[in-house]
């Protein structure tokens, strides 16, 4: 008895939900609910896989510079070191004194241990450290014009002594000469340094104790950038806004930043800054908050316009909804942006080249959105009246923390003597999330204009 | 090829997978009432079917392409609902409170016999019923999956599966009747 019915049951569920209906509006309701996860989730998943794409390339971008200016430095110091070397008691001069000597005292040429040798001339101590022979005669030729630029060395003196060094050489290589003329060399060549007694050092070590201890003068220019602990800089901005299905739209903007010294190279920069920034949408909007607000915007602006059809004779026949489609629309924000960005100073005493990279956070004095729509049909057998635009206007409707990513580049030239310097700036700003009272995602992309005051 | 597959259905589909978000709005909105008529049956409300059917038509756009031509887009379709509210509702199934309901508040009165039952008469009814018990009618007598393939979906032995199924028959018996007599 009880199988029939269960069997009517089933049949009816099935028939009655195989056709199941529900009005139109529903289903336009629910695609508009579906529209705020569907595309938008999509969205955010490449947003995110382009946003640690950037962060990935900027950091490698970082690595290789700091290796690549690492690797300059060490090369530099590289080149003092070695001219340096020159000196010092235990380079090439006492090498090459060492290696006639050794001509001359096998026992000592065959003692392989670094311990300080003296040589017939009890003032001057031989440190036979390196191998480096005589042979390596174009080294010492090429070092000349260290000696002559060193002050506290008599010109001529060292000269002297490289001369004999130089000459020697020639005779040293074929290693037919004999002993005693080679230590007539070595003899010649410390004689030529020792002889300056009274005022002058009286060993090699002194002596060059005495080139190490004096100022060095250099040509290099004098320093750029003053050491201060907190720079600021004024500047103007030139930029495009970018947003998805917005066309490009030249602003401008303008304000301040300082910058306060962390590291040797690091700096954090910050200040404030006002910019007017404008999107212009074809079509009807994608964020259904902003469609919303399009829609009430009209209703609100068009009252009369909808009134009388829907009250009218024709509405009530065909009963149909007033359907009011968007155009386009523009928005205009006018904000204030407050930067917190990371700066690395490739190599701050000399020169203004840097990145940064932060984030910003600010907020909108003032946002109009200004929405277009499309002739509207009230009712099947009414042609479509002409909607009028409707705007919208608000200001300091919120405050967005950390929305934007800041990436910038700058290189600066001096201006005048007194150390301000302007700096041109290619930088971008990359949305991390939407902004302002309706959460619009947009960028930047453009050139700041900096007045940096150094200052002497 | 599937019979019930018109032409217009095909090419619709076939757009869906090149990605036109127009022609993906078209879809949703000519299945959207058989989707929402699954959904429905198998959720608790109105609100919760349509959010069901909503993340049930994200899947179908998000894997449209390993949709085959041949099948019937319907029957995808609402496996994909089916699926998607019950794993919606996974963890209120597993831990459901078997509480008996006796009689249904109010069935309405057009509900006298069955072949008058409408959409919301049987809704009405679905909705005296504990979920799990709801879940395996539905499953088993409209949706015409086996028990294994019920215990599966739902991680009961076959046997509970009988059982629930079982107690949800003798309850819209007990229901019919009932109504039946009140409105003699």
């Amino acid at each position: 008895m009880s199988e029939p019915l269960d069997e009517q049951l089933k049949k009816r569920i099935s028939e009655v939900f195989d056709h199941y209906e529900e009005d139109a509006s529903s289903a336009g309701d629910g695609w508009q609910q579906l529209r705020h996860k569907f595309p938008e989730q999509k969205q955010e998943k490449s947003t995110f896989a382009w946003w640690w794409r950037i962060a990935a390339a900027v950091l490698l971008l970082c690595v290789m510079s700091l290796w690549w200016i690492n690797r300059g430095t060490n090369e530099q110091q590289k080149k003092i070191a070695k001219q340096h070397k020159l000196v010092k008691p235990d380079d090439n001069i006492s090498n090459q004194i060492t290696n006639i000597t050794k001509n001359t005292q096998p026992s000592i040429a065959k003692s392989n241990n670094h311990a300080p040798v003296i040589s017939k001339n009890d003032d001057v101590k031989i440190y036979p450290k390196s191998k480096d022979s005589l042979l390596d005669y174009p080294k010492i030729a090429q070092l000349k014009p260290v000696y002559a630029q060193t002050p506290s060395l008599q010109k001529n003196d060292l000269q002297q002594s490289i001369d004999i060094m130089t000459q020697s050489d020639t005779v040293i290589l074929p290693q037919k000469e004999t002993a005693l003329a080679q230590v007539g060399r070595a003899s010649a060549l410390t004689d030529s340094i020792s002889t300056k007694k009274g005022n002058k050092p009286a060993t090699i070590e002194q002596l060059f104790a005495d080139e190490k201890n004096s100022p060095v003068v250099t040509n290099n220019k004098p320093v750029v950038t003053p050491n201060k602990r907190v720079v600021y800089s004024l500047y103007a901005a030139t930029f495009f806004n970018y947003a998805k299905g917005s066309n490009s739209q030249l602003n401008a903007g303008a304000g301040f930043t300082s910058d306060i010294k962390l590291f040797s190279n690091f700096k954090l920069s910050t200040g404030v800054s006002i910019a007017r920034n404008s999107l212009n949408y074809d079509g009807q909007p994608v964020q259904a908050n902003v469609l919303s607000a399009a829609i009430s915007a009209a209703n609100a602006g068009n009252g009369a316009v909808m009134a009388a059809p829907l009250n009218g004779p024709a509405f009530a026949a065909t009963n149909l909804p007033a359907p009011t489609t968007v155009s386009g629309y523009g928005i205009n924000l006018t904000g204030l942006d407050i930067p917190v960005n990371i700066k690395y100073e490739f190599n701050p005493q000399k020169t203004d080249t840097y990145i940064a990279a932060g984030l910003s956070s600010g907020t909108f004095i003032n946002e109009t959105f200004k929405y277009r729509y499309n002739p509207t049909s009230y009712a099947l057998n009414i042609p479509p009246q002409s909607v009028p635009d409707a705007s919208t206007s608000t200001g300091f409707s919120r405050f967005d923390f950390a929305r934007t990513l800041n990436l910038s580049i700058g290189m600066g030239y001096q201006l005048n003597n007194k150390g301000n310097r302007l700096i041109i700036e290619p930088f971008l700003k990359y949305p991390l999330g939407g902004l302002g009272s309706q959460q619009i995602q947009f960028g930047a992309g453009g050139l700041n204009l900096k007045l940096k005051f150094s200052g002497k | 090829m599937h019979p019930t597959h018109s032409s217009a259905e095909q090419e619709l589909i076939q757009h869906c997978k090149k990605g036109s978000l127009k022609h993906q709005e078209l879809l949703y909105k000519q299945f959207y009432g058989y989707a929402m008529g699954t959904g429905l049956r198998y959720s608790i409300n109105r609100d919760d079917a349509l959010e069901v059917v909503n993340d049930a038509f994200i899947k179908v756009f998000n894997t449209i392409d390993s949709f085959n031509a041949d099948r019937s887009f319907k029957a995808w379709l609402s496996k994909i609902v089916i699926n998607t509210a019950i794993d919606r509702r996974r963890k209120d199934l597993k831990y459901q409170l078997h509480t008996d309901v006796e009689y249904a508040e109010n069935m309405g009165h057009h509900a006298t016999v069955v072949e008058q039952l409408s959409a919301r008469d049987i809704l009405k009814m679905m909705e005296t019923l504990p979920a799990i018990q709801r879940t395996i009618f539905n499953l088993y007598e409209i949706d015409g999956y086996s028990h294994d393939e019920i215990g599966v979906m739902l991680n009961l032995p076959s046997s509970s599966c009988r059982v629930y199924l079982s107690r949800a028959k003798e309850r819209l018996r007990k229901l019919l009747t009932t109504e039946g007599q009140s409105h003699e």
